[in-house]
């Protein structure tokens, strides 16, 4: 059971809300949570090197450290914020055999799984709806509990649905829709649908952000 | 054998430029915007060749640290005003620069509003021992790909980085990097993209003069 347990998939590629660039020897970053933000984070090594720790941007703490061997995958959270994590591959032996510290860049992701083509001025005129399927996965064969999927509030023309017919416009965790119960290893279908409605201005800075909440055994 | 990871990151950015074919001379152009943290009050910009060197100057004092933004993109931070790009004749560079004397300033967190022109590719090396170098491609919407660099592996370097050329606007656009031996044989490349580049504020549109007397380029916004 870890923090990225519950995965957001589409076509079977788990999509990546932030771009990573630049990390410390021997770590290839895979992804990290969209809870970090853009901006610099920090990942850090200590003693022999094979124990590893995260700063997400904007923090003042360092998680616990992991001890990373044998190689493998492996998730490192922030000290102020266990949801801000990053998920990296350690390769052992390309390790730093001392205490280290690296600038890990975080950006904003667009275009991606759920963006779209950009719309000519023409179509916007004439507005817009889209709908995308989202899987959400368990990677764990823990059961999770009191899964909940809400929007953003400062992001319109957004709906959500179990279904793909009834759409709800949740933005808090207390008001979201999901699972009471999500099986270890289960996959579920989420509905994403953006309303862009006629005449609306141009603005291809929309981040179409879906926050997740879970809580385990 | 491939690289082991890899992602592109993308960064955003603000205004000035410099202009295209001419030889070199100390020039002004347009008007430098302060951005962000710290107030820029001057600029010159010098070329030789390819590559320009642009000095900034600044209401701000102390200890400063100048992050500087290349169509967008951040491609890093000097401690002093000075900084020298890459400029192939033809081409044109929209630069933001941010001074600042916050020890903690976020680059990326803090970066001038807008959408780059351009890509930062990043990868982690292949782990096999006989790779020579990398290729860099660029493919345009549906054209052939085209080589950016091949960069040498380098002994102890664990990852990579390659900034691209300034990419068209509403252009899909995707990247590939190709381990190769010394012999050329090539590995498993992998893929970024493909992406669609969405920059605001829309370009300008502006337009350049160069006057022979004082060899000095004009530009101004349409």
């Amino acid at each position: 059971m870890s923090a990225d347990s519950l995965r957001l998939t589409v076509s079977a590629v788990e999509m990546r809300h932030l771009a990573l660039a630049c990390t410390l020897a021997g770590v290839a970053p895979l992804l990290a949570a969209a809870r970090n933000g853009p901006g610099v984070g920090r990942i850090q090594s200590e003693g022999d090197g094979t124990w590893l720790s995260w700063r997400a941007p904007g923090s003042a703490l360092y998680g616990t450290p992991v001890h990373c061997t044998p190689d493998g995958t492996f998730l490192l959270a922030d000290g102020e914020d266990v949801d801000k994590w990053i998920r990296v591959d350690v390769y052992a032996a390309h390790l730093l055999p001392a205490a280290a510290e690296a600038q890990v860049f975080l950006a904003d992701v667009y275009n991606n799984a759920v963006g779209q083509a950009d719309l000519s001025a023409a179509e916007a005129q004439a507005g817009d709806v889209l709908e995308y399927e989202l899987s959400l996965t368990n990677g764990d064969a823990t059961p999770l509990h009191q899964v909940r999927v809400w929007l953003d509030a400062a992001t319109a023309g957004l709906e959500l649905s179990l279904d793909g017919v009834i759409w709800f416009t949740p933005t808090s965790e207390a008001a979201g829709i999901g699972w009471v119960l999500f099986a270890g290893g289960a996959t579920e279908t989420l509905y994403l649908r953006r309303t862009i409605a006629p005449e609306a201005d141009f603005n291809p800075g929309v981040l179409n952000l879906i926050h997740l909440g879970f809580w385990e055994d | 054998m491939g690289p082991i990871g890899l992602i592109g990151p993308i960064f955003p950015m603000k205004f000035i430029f410099r202009p295209s074919t001419f030889a070199s001379k100390t020039f002004a152009c347009g008007t430098l915007a302060g951005v962000g943290v710290g107030a820029l009050i001057a600029y010159s910009a010098v070329r030789i060749g390819e590559v320009t060197e642009v000095t900034v100057s600044t209401s701000l004092a102390g200890v400063l640290a100048y992050h500087w933004y290349a169509d967008g993109a951040w491609v890093g931070q000097t401690s002093g005003p000075t900084r020298s790009f890459m400029v192939p004749e033809g081409e044109q560079l929209r630069l933001a620069v941010v001074p600042t004397a916050d020890a903690d300033f976020d680059p990326i967190a803090g970066a001038p509003a807008g959408w780059p022109g351009r890509r930062t590719l990043w990868w982690v090396r292949s782990l096999d021992t006989d790779v020579a170098a990398y290729r860099v491609e660029q493919q345009a919407g549906a054209g052939d790909w085209e080589t950016l660099a091949e960069i040498p592996q380098a002994t102890g370097q664990w990852d990579f980085s390659l900034v691209t050329g300034r990419l068209d606007d509403l252009t899909d656009y995707a990247w590939r990097i190709t381990p190769i031996d010394a012999a050329g044989n090539e590995g498993t490349p992998i893929t970024i993209g493909p992406e669609r580049i969405v920059r605001t504020p829309d370009a300008p549109e502006f337009t350049i003069e160069f006057e022979e007397e004082s060899e000095t380029v004009e530009f101004s916004e349409t």
